[in-house]
């Protein structure tokens, strides 16, 4: 059977392409993007990881029966910043999907809806939490509720897209955005990782206590000398993850 | 006779106004050790003086502020040892917890700690041309002056972790626009224009004054800022 969820990892960035029937995440490829998710995890070569979509749009929905695994688990697990490629629709599960991602670059002809909810449904990957975040309640709430689409230029807008480029420059804007990221030391980039997501859901003083701590233990890498070091003598660092 | 080294942090009292003056100009005002320790000492020092209604920070040189000293941090004592210290000497719970109103003006490259300091300012003001950033990830390091958690609380997970993972400057309009700024003006008028809101600030009615701060931050800081004696009643009337 044609696999719906290919991983590559190339250069410490991690590719998923989605490689979906009629652009719809179903059961099998759920199945599949857990996997995924599983493999990159137990991967420490991995600094980045990539979310693109082969098809004419990145995602229109999904499977969501009980039956379905959480992907949205499984994908909320990963330490590495996530970067989604985003085109075409990115409706109902595909949103919720899109909303995992740590930066979400979109092509303009990119269109967000959520139409779980005129489906007699909700969203049931994290989408109420996800996009509440991301665009305040008001405006996360009137997108769910009244399920209306949003163009790439009003995501950019409201901040549900870090940027917004031509559809023939989407594959390389991300590439270079995951390879800049890459470079970074991924210690830190999967600890500043932790720090916002899983402190935005503490008081601000157990957020700073989270915070500190990861910092002090930055201190124990190879990562942070080679940081400091690289610093001092005014040349390009070379991290190892360590 | 040589001079005696300047302070790193200038302080002075003028009405009910402090001003605090970051003053290691010649490396735009990296935090070190010194800096800390006499930071924490003019902190505490406001903090405790009823005569001080509003805080004014500043910057002197090139710019506001550029993080940590990292000439410094290979110096650094064992991990163990700085996270106990980083507790002892809170300079930037003091600084966040202030009971008055404390207000930055910012101007130039603004980075790291510094940008972070800001960010634990109630009210910020920059000039122009200023910009902001979080360079650290590209060091093997993240923020360490809260700023991966007030960051996000200010504008939101998605700009927080795309300005953190990625390093990139904010320029000044784009940082108002945001809300992190909540004015921008030619440098030369800055400090003039923070201070006479400063003032103003100072002249507010110290309960309301604390009582209005604490609850605008009630949701973020449920547990923060001590109120002193009189403020609670204004703030359950508030309430």
């Amino acid at each position: 059977m044609k696999k719906s969820v290919l991983v590559q990892v190339r250069r410490r960035v991690a590719t998923v392409e989605l490689r979906l029937k009629e652009n719809v995440l179903d059961t099998a490829a759920a199945r599949e993007l857990c996997d995924a998710a599983e493999s990159i995890a137990h991967d420490d070569r991995v600094a980045v990881v990539v979310i693109r979509s082969a098809g004419k749009s990145f995602c229109r929905g999904g499977a969501y029966a009980a039956g379905t695994p959480n992907w949205a688990l499984a994908l909320r697990k990963l330490e590495p910043p996530i970067i989604a490629a985003l085109h075409g629709d990115v409706a109902d599960e595909g949103a919720e999907l899109a909303l995992l991602a740590d930066i979400r670059i979109a092509s303009r002809n990119t269109r967000f809806s959520f139409g779980q909810v005129g489906a007699g449904r909700l969203p049931r990957f994290g989408g109420t939490q996800t996009l509440a975040l991301q665009v305040g309640r008001m405006r996360a709430l009137e997108m769910i509720l009244s399920g209306r689409s949003i163009l790439a230029a009003e995501a950019e807008r409201v901040g549900l897209v870090s940027s917004r480029v031509a559809p023939r420059e989407l594959e390389a804007r991300v590439r270079e955005q995951a390879e800049e990221l890459a470079k970074r030391g991924p210690v830190a980039l999967r600890y500043a990782k932790e720090a916002i997501l899983n402190g935005s859901a503490m008081t601000l003083r157990q957020g700073i206590r989270l915070e500190q701590d990861l910092y002090v233990l930055l201190q124990t890498t190879d990562d942070r000398n080679e940081g400091i070091a690289s610093f001092i003598e005014r040349r390009i660092p070379s991290f190892d993850g360590r | 006779m040589t001079n005696p080294a300047p302070e790193v942090v200038l302080y002075e009292k003028r009405g009910g106004v402090a001003h605090v003056v970051l003053n290691r100009p010649h490396v735009r005002n990296a935090y070190n050790v010194a800096m800390r320790d006499r930071l924490f000492e003019v902190l505490t020092a406001i903090r405790d003086d009823p005569e001080v209604g509003a805080v004014v920070l500043f910057g002197n040189g090139p710019s506001f502020g550029s993080g940590g000293d990292l000439r410094e941090f290979g110096s650094a004592e064992s991990p163990v040892s700085a996270r106990q210290v980083r507790w002892l000497r809170d300079v930037w719970g003091t600084l966040w917890d202030l009971p008055q109103i404390t207000i930055a003006g910012a101007h130039g490259s603004v980075a790291g700690g510094g940008f972070e300091m800001l960010m634990l300012c109630d009210l910020v003001y920059a000039a122009k041309g200023t910009s902001f950033a979080l360079p650290e990830t590209g060091l093997g390091m993240i923020p360490g002056v809260a700023g991966t958690q007030t960051l996000p609380r200010l504008v939101g997970c998605g700009r927080a972790l795309e300005l953190t993972l990625t390093g990139v400057p904010l320029e000044v309009r784009a940082a108002a626009n945001l809300g992190l700024v909540q004015g921008v003006w030619p440098e030369p008028h800055l400090r003039a224009r923070v201070t006479r809101i400063a003032e103003k600030c100072a002249a507010l009615d110290t309960g309301l004054r604390v009582a209005v701060k604490r609850l605008v931050r009630w949701r973020e800081d449920p547990d923060g800022l001590s109120l002193p004696a009189g403020a609670g009643v204004w703030a359950a009337e508030a309430k």
